[in-house]
């Protein structure tokens, strides 16, 4: 009889059923968050503003990864090799791993970057990892970078008879794992510099009857497709070329009789040499140049030696960083937001400079101030600096985001902060490695607090 | 596969009819004096065979299928008995059966397997029907039942009204249509309507107490039966209609019923169209109203529903079977829906219109099979699919959609009587899938599922009837996508306002969580009913009801308008300001209830009084946080500083456990003075304490009520006085309301117009024009009960 059956099945569920009397049993499952995306004034206040610091470890191919808000290490990564330098994508979102002898660059994903919504810039936070972009050619050497675009000049190798490139990719590139972005290839190999600027690309050219590896021209490239057309060649000679930098009109390449400047205006490129002067004498000629975009003034080195280089008005002055004697410079570069240059030596001293611009550079109306003003120096360390390992020495990564320099110090194998705004050291985190090289990594403007 | 089953069984039912046999049985019902009862129902228990007394008392029923009948007798103003006959082959003739005249209303109660009437019954059942049905009956059934003795309304501005049934409501009182759920969104928020109608109902049962033997774990404070004809069960050609017109909100109501059929087939179509206005009100809406307030109407409290049902069903000798269709559609205003922030200005009012459009489709099947032999006696198949769905609409566009989409089913299975006892096995199924979309979807989407076997046996012991019955189910939620936001919630103490705060604390993500619930709940129940003397019973029941939570209590996250509040479900805690995910198990609610009940049911006095006392742990309420939250209603309206104005946000409620404590008493008393007069005096009186202290907020204020009514000949009339005190036993933060009477009147006149009899009507209400605020009301400060209003109206049958 069916009702029976259905009885019989009632009585089997019920067993069922009884089993667990007046229980409660609760399972959950986390999935994976949604970000945010809403329109209003709150959301950014967790990514960290401090930023991250990417330090490799000395004679290792590990890469360490350190929250600033709060010394953490987030994670370690492997590269393929040694690296021999670091540097940072334009948008401070990725980390070059640069491993010239092995012909390779690997990228770190620091985790920070922005969004563009449209209408306001979202900051992002995640934890950072090793990404599968990757350049590989020969001899990576100068990475050299605008607003927008890296330039990583392989220098090619005359051993191999293996001939230079530049490949100039934007964190977009990195970020999709593209290879679609535009390289430039010669025919020789050099030890050469490039400067993206948008389609164009200002890169050097050497001689093929050169008996040196630096080149002594520039060239205009412009981009078409994933390669470049060369445009032109100045005939402005730049011998022994080397260090290059650009601001938001020139683009300036170091040679040992003075400066190249380039100009440009919309697609025009004008050139002009901007002799040494008097203060540099004997073998003494600009080897390294930093620009920022938004200084009139490129900063030169030569040796010890400090110029304060205005191209527009063609002037190279002498910047008085009251250097210690026996001391040579590691480090350097533009901090808090381009309202300082900081220099590091070896003797183991941060110095402040305030950049002043052009206004007091300039000389006019009677006061004679000067570009870059001697603000403060700050002793790192009492250790004996003699003690300093061999093939180590004191490196420094700038912070896009505020007024910190990060140091890190061989000998006890520290990492300092300096406050570049006090001129004191306001923190030291010991590592448990021999630290090597270190860049910094965030986000430079956090979005606002967009209010409605 | 289930489905299939039944399925099966009713095809098996039907092949087993129309084995006739010859026994019959005739007689005469009179009351106690020997008067013949004329008009009295006679019903064979367990067949589909009733017939009605003529003029001299007299009825005959034959063919019955069973040699030990049982007969039910049903007439007005008489208590129901039953007799029971072991028929000879030859049949019965010449019995006399005898009713006690009763001043107590006597209905049977469908929702009960058994089909006992309220005076039969263990537990307290009340039953709205017939004329005090159609007097009663109002647009919203919170409004309809408000007068019933332990039921209050929680008058929603009148649009969206559900009943509370001893201080109990949402998730915990059941409402049903024949039986089966309504399947709306109604238990989820107190703004959303119940989607049934009562104008076309034949009668609403009010089953106090946990029901949830029958109806699972639902039905913990209650269930609310609305029973209709959909299905019919008879074929006679009968039908019902009505108009109205209302003065307070101008509402028309039109609204009628038919049943008809032919050979074995019965049919069945019913309509209503309603429209109102804004209702009047004679202060202001809002109970501290501002400076520019308007006197006199509550807005948006429109409403305009339609709606139809077309049934069908095949009668056979020993039951039948039936399907229906019913359609619903309805649009009210949703009042007090004030969007903090934006005050509209008057020019904006009609474009920022806040109303809600429900639809619904109904689809049921009904059947009721009797067997003459075997083990089985009866088998009940009830079978429903509802799909539901309800948008809310603010200035023209759809901000949040309700949808749920629900399947039941429930089979009966009755024994014959074994040694006795009368009983059987239930087997429950129902599937809810919800589903809220849009700016207010405070609670995730989840599908949830029931299944449920119950036992119910009763036996006679001389004049103790006992009641005992067991169940248990299986409840499962299912929320794939149960979200955890930071929604920078703070407080608002100290002078930190006007800074930024929901600035500090927000978060980059939503966390999402996979959320799979399975509850078990049980519930068992003994009840007794001592006849200790003729024309008095006294009935006891205890019982042990466990509850599963419901998805909106546990998973909720979300700004909920309808309550004004920002509801957390019970599966996050608070943390530091911070929810986080609740570690700890989450309980079932556990119900200890102990009801007794005296009734005096015949004679010229009667009564009922009733006592419960129900103890339950782990009652999931909401508790005031403190804090205060986004609605997350109304960015970008270019205000430069609402960011930081409190009147966008709201206070922020957490599903939290306590152990609480409810007991009462009600009390109803009729006289039936003489034979046109009858004065019935009746009240309610809850305490709802939470343990440790405190008290549960929107409890019912102590009610007494009475009623004078005028019955003779085509005329009837009565006159109502209710008084409702002042609540002053209130939750942390609720506000205290004063007492405030209503009266209310009506007169009726019966005629007759060719084959129909048609009764026109003059009701009032409130005719003091009394401002009253309704304590259990969530608006409570922004809707006062409708001013004095006046209803016409002309009802007809035949």
């Amino acid at each position: 009889m069916l009702q029976t059956k259905l009885s019989l099945a009632a009585l089997l569920i019920g067993t069922s059923l009884l089993s667990a009397c007046g229980d409660s049993t609760t399972n959950i499952v986390e999935k994976d968050p949604i970000p945010v995306e809403d329109d209003h004034d709150h959301g950014h206040d967790d990514v960290s503003a401090a930023g991250r610091l990417v330090i490799s470890a000395k004679d290792s191919n590990l890469l360490s990864v350190y929250e600033l808000s709060d010394g953490s290490l987030l994670d370690s990564f492997a590269v393929a090799d040694i690296p021999s330098a670091l540097a940072a994508s334009p948008a401070h979102r990725y980390a070059l791993a640069i491993q010239r002898t092995t012909d390779r660059v690997e990228f770190i994903d620091g985790g920070l970057y922005q969004e563009d919504h449209v209408d306001h810039l979202h900051d992002y936070q995640q934890d950072p990892e090793l990404v599968s972009f990757v350049l590989s050619n020969s001899r990576p050497t100068h990475i050299t970078a605008s607003d927008s675009q890296l330039a990583v000049f392989f220098d090619g190798d005359a051993a191999s008879s293996t001939p230079a490139a530049v490949a100039v990719i934007t964190d977009a590139d990195i970020t999709t794992d593209s290879n679609g972005y535009p390289v430039l290839n010669y025919s020789l190999n050099m030890h050469g510099a490039a400067q993206p600027r948008g389609d164009y690309l200002l890169s050097t050219v050497r001689d093929a009857n050169s008996a040196t590896t630096l080149p002594d021209k520039v060239a205009v490239y412009e981009q078409h497709g994933d390669h470049y057309h060369e445009e032109l060649v100045f005939d402005e000679l730049c011998p022994g070329l080397h260090g290059s930098a650009q601001n938001e009109h020139f683009i300036s390449f170091g040679c040992t009789d003075g400066v190249l400047l380039i100009e440009q205006e919309g697609t025009t490129f004008t050139a002009s040499k901007l002799a040494n002067t008097a203060d540099i004498t004997g073998t003494m000629r600009i080897g390294t140049l930093v620009g920022d975009m938004h200084a009139e003034h490129f900063v030169g080195f030569a040796g010890t030696s400090v110029f304060a280089i205005h191209a527009h008005d063609g002037e190279m002055d002498l910047i008085d960083w009251q250097a210690t004697q026996g001391a040579t410079l590691t480090g350097y570069g533009f901090a808090d937001k381009g309202s300082k240059f900081v220099l590091l030596d070896s003797l183991g001293y941060l110095t402040i400079l305030h950049y002043l611009g052009h206004e007091h550079g300039h000389g006019h109306e009677g006061t004679d101030e000067a570009a870059f003003e001697f603000a403060a120096k700050v002793q790192l360390t009492t250790a004996d600096v003699s003690t300093m390992p061999q093939g180590s020495r004191f490196e420094l990564a700038i912070s896009a985001s505020d007024d910190k320099v990060y140091v890190i110090n061989p000998i006890d194998q520290t990492l300092l902060t300096v406050d570049t705004a006090d001129a004191e050291v306001v923190a030291t985190k010991q590592l448990n490695f021999m630290p090597h090289k270190l860049v910094w990594l965030g986000i430079a403007e956090p979005a606002e607090a967009h209010n409605h | 596969m289930f489905k299939k089953t039944i399925l099966a069984c009713l095809v098996a039912g039907s092949l087993l009819s129309g084995q006739a046999g010859a026994e019959s049985i005739s007689g005469v019902v009179t009351d106690s004096a020997g008067k013949p009862v004329a008009g009295a129902k006679v019903t064979v228990v367990g067949e589909n065979q009733h017939t009605l007394t003529d003029e001299a008392g007299r009825f005959n029923v034959s063919q019955l299928l069973m040699q030990n009948a049982e007969l039910h007798i049903e007439a007005p103003r008489y208590a129901h008995r039953n007799f029971r006959f072991a028929v000879p082959q030859q049949g019965l003739t010449d019995v006399s059966l005898v009713l006690l005249n009763s001043a107590i209303e006597v209905i049977d109660v469908k929702a009960s397997p058994f089909h006992a009437s309220a005076t039969e019954s263990a537990l307290p059942v009340s039953v709205l029907a017939g004329d005090a049905l159609k007097m009663r009956q109002a647009s919203t059934l919170g409004d309809t039942l408000k007068n019933e003795v332990g039921v209050h309304s929680n008058f929603y501005g009148g649009v969206a009204s559900s009943p509370i049934i001893r201080g109990l409501d949402g998730p915990r009182v059941l409402i049903t249509q024949n039986g089966l759920d309504a399947g709306d969104a109604s238990r989820v928020g107190p703004d959303h309507s119940v989607a049934s109608e009562a104008s076309t109902a034949t009668q609403i049962e009010v089953l106090r107490g946990p029901a949830t033997l029958f109806y699972g774990s639902g039905a913990i404070g209650g269930v609310v039966n609305v029973v209709d004809e959909r299905i019919p069960t008879d074929n006679s050609t009968r039908a019902e209609w009505m108009l109205q017109r209302e003065s307070v909100n101008n509402e028309k109501l039109a609204a009628g019923s038919l049943v008809t059929g032919v050979d074995n087939i019965g049919l069945y179509v019913d309509g209503f169209w309603r429209d109102s206005d804004d209702y009047r009100i004679p202060g202001f809406a809002e109970a501290q109203p501002d400076d520019d307030a308007v006197k006199g109407r509550v807005g948006s409290s429109a409403a305009t529903a339609k709606g139809f049902t077309l049934g069908g069903s095949y009668l056979l000798d020993n039951g039948y079977v039936g399907v229906s269709y019913g359609r619903l559609e309805r649009e009210y205003g949703i009042p007090g829906h004030s969007h903090g922030g934006h005050e509209e200005s008057d020019a904006h009012t009609a474009e920022e219109r806040v109303y809600a459009d429900l639809t619904q489709n109904r689809y049921q099947l009904l059947s009721e099979l009797n067997f003459s032999s075997g083990l089985i006696r009866t088998v009940n198949t009830r079978l429903a699919f509802t799909d539901y769905g309800h948008s809310e609409i603010e200035a023209g566009v759809v901000g949040t959609t309700f949808q749920n989409q629900s399947r039941e089913a429930r089979l009966e299975i009755l024994h014959r009587p074994y040694q006795d006892w009368r009983g059987g096995l239930s087997l429950h199924y129902k599937f809810s899938d919800f589903e809220a979309v849009g700016e207010e979807a405070f609670t995730p989407p989840s599908e949830t599922q029931m299944l449920a076997l119950g036992w119910m046996e009763e036996r006679h012991f001389g004049p103790w009837l006992v009641q005992l019955g067991a169940r248990v189910e299986r409840v499962t939620i299912d929320a794939a996508d149960v979200l955890l936001p930071d929604i920078g919630a703070h407080g608002h103490d100290g002078d930190d306002h006007g800074h930024d705060h929901g600035h500090s604390n927000a978060a980059e993500f939503i966390r999402v969580f996979d959320v799979n619930q399975r509850f078990t709940p049980y519930s068992v129940s003994a009840g007794t009913v001592w006849d200790f003397t003729e024309g008095y019973n006294l009935g006891l029941s205890v019982s042990r009801s466990q509850r599963a939570p419901a998805a909106s209590e546990l998973l909720s996250f979300g700004a909920h308008i309808g309550t004004a509040s920002y509801e957390v479900g019970a599966l996050f805690v608070l943390d530091d300001d911070e929810f986080v995910l609740n570690t700890l198990p989450i309980e079932m609610e556990v119900a200890n209830n102990l009801d007794i009940t005296l009734r005096k049911f015949s004679g010229n006095t009667g009564f009922v009084l009733n006592a419960f006392y129900n103890r339950i742990d782990n009652y999931y309420y909401q508790q005031n946080t403190g804090l205060f939250a986004e609605s997350g209603h109304d960015h970008d309206h270019g205000e430069d500083d609402h960011g930081h104005s409190h009147d966008a946000e709201l206070p922020v409620y957490l599903f939290t456990t306590a152990d609480v404590t409810l007991h009462g008493l009600e009390a109803q008393f009729s006289w039936q003075i003489n034979d046109p007069f009858k004065l019935t005096l009746q009240g309610d009186y809850i305490r709802a304490r939470i343990q440790g202290g405190g008290d549960l907020p929107r409890t019912p204020p102590l009610r007494l009520a009475a009623e004078l009514a005028y019955e003779l000949d085509a005329l009837s009339a009565d006159l109502r006085a209710t008084r409702y005190f002042k609540q002053d036993k209130v939750s942390e933060l609720e506000q205290a309301t004063a007492g405030y009477t209503l009266l209310d009147a009506s007169v009726s006149y019966r005629f007759d117009l060719g084959a129909q009899q048609l009764t026109a009507y003059i009701k009032g209400q409130n005719l003091t024009d009394e401002e009253a605020r309704v304590h259990t009301s969530f608006l409570k400060d922004l809707t006062p009960l409708p001013g004095r209003s006046v209803a016409v109206g002309i009802r007809g049958s035949f």
